[in-house]
């Protein structure tokens, strides 16, 4: 693994002997992002912690959207100078959600049982404990943390959390069925549970290999501008075989101008590759430019995207050592399904190839 | 609060789902070349829009960069470089003779910025880099630094938690390099926790397995310890060497996984002895402990032009490890031995404990 890091590492370094140039004084080098310039100058003269909280939450936000993930960094840069105040929940749980991002899940437990030290009958932070236990695989923990809602939140909204733990505890199918009908019977959702249980469940309806299902969920609100929708919409329509639209719907997306995220560019090139052998065509544009952001990640030597690169090596790039090699480390981070099942399948591809 | 509550509701749920993988990393590139003069060439190479918080160079405010907003930018640019890109030299800072030229790059499709400079340095001195780069605004930022002087060639990344990079620009200060590998043995040793269970197991053997079904003395109990130490020490000597000098090639994923059953079956053993022949089985279990050293060695980079020094100083350094691990472990067991009737229910826990954790290591490696 090191030697090819550092063949990465030297072929980079090699390329950048060749191309420097002077551009004409016009020439217009780069195009600034309203939002970003805006929000780097309020990170950078920010200084009381109320005005601190209200700009990571605005942060925070917008950071849910193509092309803004790095307004997590300006969150954090924000939120830095004032974590050692231990005694203020919010700015707490603001900062163990950057921690989340960073996939810093065991620092962001600790904020959030900080917080519940302090305020045991505190709605959000048990909410995000039990996504982050889940995420962990420690579903025991996920359940307690939704239990304590009960007489905090609202029945549904503690009913949507225990179904999802239950679904990670055998009771897939019975959960499933039970958040259909809580569907049906709260039509239309309250908007702010749209985006929640949509991906909840969708997420379901993939586990029990109900593609055409999740699809149908995904369809009921399909406009949502958030990644993580984005990526479960594409991996959905590429399993459905419907990669034109991923293409359609994501180039548009990268055709604004912002720096669109590696999942989305890795749905993008998975979906160009799909139609490639549909339509017998060698176009290869997102391909080449996913294969770029790979490189750059191996000459990092990054861990912060092991699940990319791992399905990079497992469909656009075959590699199933490389692969297995990434799904372990992204298991060592996640341990949900879509994670254990990128590591099955990397496993089962390295045994392929030995046998 | 309400404002809070407002925010659970609207965004709080929203990110109670999977956290897709959405960061967009930031990297810098860093060139050292020098021969026989005392002059450094430096090139700098860093992301345009990484400079964006910490320099104006949206001069006009309409939102884009041009180029000539970045030479009227060059004081401010200069200064920051001045600020975040430290070479120096034990007693005094490297001397630059005149301003960076400015010039424009591309790399995955981001505009750079390049700056290059010459440095004077004492070039048979030690060089120290000091970088702050973006790391204030960018944590995940990286500085690719690449250097070539007098022969010595070599790559290193900088990070948020690694500021700083030491480079012998005279060639490797072969002690330097023997300190540095020692160091890294020792630390691997002390942190892999395969190989600390594995040697735990080894000296459990010595106060638990004895053929003629006597407890064995304290004396005997030494001198099994110093046998199974040797033979490990032989073997995984042998193979680390052959291993780090491409001699042998085996996939790390299966050493690993060998690694575990390793410290498998020798917990077993002590639980439920069926082998005897512990120093022989040692040397062959040590074998594949030497690849999984190796492994890590690989991971630290041997120098292109020197590489038998680093992996026998890497060596020494495990051996160093190990030895420190026997003199605090062995007489603490046996202590236990002499002194608690108990003693061989509380090895055979101990034994049973490393073999459900070898288990864990097995499936998960495989």
């Amino acid at each position: 693994m090191k030697y090819l890091y550092l063949t990465v590492v030297w072929m980079t370094v090699a390329s950048l002997h060749a191309k420097p140039y002077l551009p004409n004084d016009e020439a217009v080098l780069l195009k600034l992002d309203k939002q970003k310039v805006l929000a780097i100058k309020q990170a950078r003269t920010v200084s009381s912690v109320s005005a601190a909280k209200r700009l990571a939450r605005q942060f925070i936000l917008k950071a849910s959207e193509p092309g803004y993930s790095d307004q997590y960094l300006q969150a954090e840069q924000v939120l830095a100078n004032h974590v050692h105040n231990r005694s203020d929940a919010e700015l707490l749980y603001l900062w163990a959600q950057v921690l989340q991002h960073n996939h810093q899940f065991n620092e962001a437990q600790t904020q959030l049982r900080t917080i519940l030290e302090q305020h045991p009958n505190h709605p959000p932070a048990h909410l995000m404990a039990a996504r982050i236990a889940l995420i962990q695989a420690r579903p025991q923990v996920a359940l307690n943390h939704c239990q304590n809602l009960v007489g905090q939140l609202d029945l549904m909204t503690v009913e949507i959390c225990l179904l999802e733990v239950k679904s990670y505890q055998g009771q897939l199918h019975e959960s499933y069925a039970r958040l259909k009908s809580i569907l049906t019977a709260s039509n239309p959702l309250p908007e702010t549970h749209q985006l929640w249980v949509t991906l909840m469940v969708t997420d379901m309806a993939i586990r029990l290999s109900d593609m055409k299902a999740a699809a149908e969920h995904l369809a009921v609100f399909p406009d949502f501008n958030n990644i993580n929708y984005l990526v479960t919409w594409s991996d959905v329509k590429l399993a459905l075989n419907q990669g034109h639209e991923v293409q359609v719907k994501l180039a548009s997306l990268a055709s604004s101008g912002l720096e669109i995220e590696n999942s989305l560019v890795l749905r993008l090139a998975m979906a160009e590759h799909q139609l490639n052998a549909q339509t017998d065509t060698h176009k290869n544009h997102w391909q080449n430019v996913l294969a770029l952001r790979m490189a750059q990640l191996q000459e990092r030597n990054e861990k912060l995207h092991p699940n990319e690169l791992s399905r990079y090596h497992l469909t656009l790039k075959p590699d199933p050592e490389k692969a297995l090699h990434w799904a372990q480390i992204n298991w060592q981070q996640a341990k949900e399904h879509q994670d254990r099942y990128l590591l099955e399948k990397a496993q089962a591809k390295v045994q392929e190839m030995m046998n | 609060m309400k404002i809070f509550k407002q925010f659970l509701f609207i965004c709080c749920l929203q990110l109670l789902i999977n956290p897709a993988d959405a960061h967009q990393v930031s990297t810098a590139y860093l060139n050292l070349q020098g021969t026989s003069s005392e002059s450094i060439q430096v090139q700098y190479q860093i992301r345009l829009v990484d400079l964006v918080p910490d320099i104006e160079l949206d001069l006009d405010g309409n939102h884009e960069i041009t180029w000539a907003e970045v030479k009227a930018s060059r004081v401010a640019i200069n200064d920051w470089l001045t600020e975040r890109v430290v070479i120096s030299q034990t007693a005094s800072q490297c001397v630059s003779d005149g301003e960076p030229k400015l010039q424009m790059d591309e790399h995955f499709s981001a505009p750079y910025l390049v700056l290059e400079w010459s440095t004077v340095c004492g070039l048979g001195q030690p060089l120290n880099l000091h970088y702050e780069g973006v790391f204030k605004h960018h944590p995940e930022h990286k500085l690719i630094v690449s250097y070539h002087l007098n022969e010595l060639s070599n790559s290193r990344i900088l990070t948020q938690e690694k500021q700083q990079l030491d480079i012998q620009p005279g060639g490797l200060n072969h002690w330097d390099t023997f300190k540095e590998f020692t160091v890294q043995g020792v630390i691997h040793i002390l942190i892999g926790w395969d190989h600390i269970l594995f040697l735990l197991t080894l000296l459990l053997s010595a106060m638990m397995i004895n053929p003629a079904g006597k407890n064995l003395t304290v004396r005997q109990s030494w001198w099994q310890v110093v046998g199974l130490v040797t033979a490990f020490t032989l073997s995984h000597s042998v193979t680390l060497v052959l291993t780090a000098l491409d001699v042998l090639s085996v996939s790390s994923r299966w050493v690993e996984l060998i690694i575990a059953f390793t410290v498998a079956i020798a917990a077993l053993n002590n639980i439920k002895p069926f082998i005897y022949k512990m120093v022989a089985i040692t040397f062959v279990f040590g074998l594949v402990h030497g690849m999984g050293f190796a492994g890590v060695l690989g991971e630290l980079g041997l120098p292109a032009e020197m590489k038998w020094l680093p992996v026998l100083a890497f060596n020494l350094g495990v051996e160093l490890g190990q030895l420190l691990l026997v003199v605090l472990i062995f007489p603490v067991l046996l202590w236990i031995n002499n002194h608690s009737r108990h003693a061989q229910q509380i090895f055979k826990t101990l034994s049973a404990l490393i073999l459900l954790m070898a288990l864990v290591w097995m499936v998960q490696r495989y």
